[in-house]
């Protein structure tokens, strides 16, 4: 589906899907929402066994109107040498890019530059920050 | 494990007082829910003569999951109490959009599943895949529902094409948002091809899209 070169920034349809540009993306600032470890890595006391990866998903929003959410699973190698999270599989978010021509890019390349996307973002550190906070003892 | 689904006449008094029953002990006695229901039997606003409801039952007859069926064409959850969910967008009113709710999955003969690893079970994976094959009987194109924010990878790794119709919200401590589940005649046919990786794109697409990039 081709959008007027007339028009700019984020457009919402009626699902609630929104179209934007790559370039319009960047211009986002996100906020954290959530984020959790998945349930079967939630500390359950002394005595078991240390887990070698830790898996868990966070949530984020953007600032503007129509509020675009993006949310992805991530990875705590606890055996890497350099211990850091790292994006798991494929975000989720209501986006679908456009290209420069503001043309619709397809769903697989939508997904790819979101990938692309979400590892250039410096989320690891309040992710950890959020997670050490909720799951206290 | 079989399947029984239809409007509450279709289904008799007895069934429908079983799928109620089980939702009580759900929803109330194990998830917590404060909603004002006689003991042993959950039902709300939206449990109509049009109400279209699915339930799985083991070879014993016992109810083993529950999923209910709401045209958008009349009031239904989120249109009633979640509109926030859709961030301002006009609620959908579309009689090729259905909304899933009461959607469970919890066999209480079973002493390993959480209320929360349910939605990964292959009981519930089938429940699903049943009631959306009941939906799109209905003539329903997509389904809309109203969710806890994990829902939705869970539906992506079992195979599911979902995504979320707005941000997630955080309602009474817990975040919840609108899912979009597409009704899908090809998956319908063949069956959810699990996906660890969450992909919404089918494989086939994204590795012609890496090649393209590379």
């Amino acid at each position: 589906m081709a959008i007027s070169l007339a028009e700019s920034g984020p457009i919402r349809s009626a699902d609630g899907c929104i179209r934007l540009t790559l370039a319009d993306l960047r211009q986002q600032v996100f906020t954290h929402l959530l984020s959790g470890l998945d349930e079967y890595c939630v500390p359950a006391g002394a005595g078991h066994a240390t887990p070698t990866a830790i898996t868990g998903y966070t949530e984020w929003v953007g600032e503007r109107s129509p509020v675009i959410s993006l949310g992805w699973d991530w990875l705590f190698d606890v055996s890497a040498p350099r211990r850091a999270l790292r994006r798991l599989g494929a975000p989720r978010s209501n986006l679908l890019l456009l290209d420069p021509d503001r043309a619709d890019l397809s769903e697989a390349h939508s997904e790819l530059q979101l990938e692309a996307f979400v590892d250039a973002l410096l989320w690891q550190a309040t992710v950890l920050r959020h997670v050490e906070l909720r799951y206290r003892p | 494990m079989h399947f029984i689904s239809g409007t509450e006449a279709q289904l008799g008094q007895a069934n429908s007082a079983l799928i109620s029953s089980y939702r009580y002990k759900v929803f109330i006695e194990t998830l917590g829910w404060q909603l004002d229901n006689p003991v042993g039997a959950e039902r709300d606003q939206f449990d109509r003569p049009d109400t279209v409801y699915v339930a799985a039952r083991d070879a014993d007859g016992a109810v083993i999951g529950c999923a209910r069926l709401l045209p958008t064409v009349r009031p239904y959850l989120l249109d009633e109490v979640f509109p926030q969910l859709l961030d301002g967008l006009p609620i959908p009113r579309d009689a090729q959009v259905w909304e899933l709710s009461r959607f469970a999955a919890v066999d209480f003969n079973s002493k390993n599943t959480s209320p929360l690893q349910q939605f990964s079970s292959p009981a519930a994976i089938a429940l699903l895949q049943e009631s959306i094959a009941c939906a799109a009987a209905l003539g329903a194109r997509r389904l809309i529902t109203v969710s806890p924010v994990g829902i939705e990878r869970l539906l992506r790794r079992a195979g599911f094409r979902a995504r979320r119709a707005g941000p997630p919200t955080i309602v009474e401590g817990h975040p919840l948002f609108a899912c979009w589940i597409e009704v899908d005649p090809a998956q319908l046919a063949a069956g959810p091809q699990p996906d660890a990786a969450c992909h919404a794109a089918p494989q086939a697409e994204r590795a012609a899209a890496e090649r393209h990039l590379n």
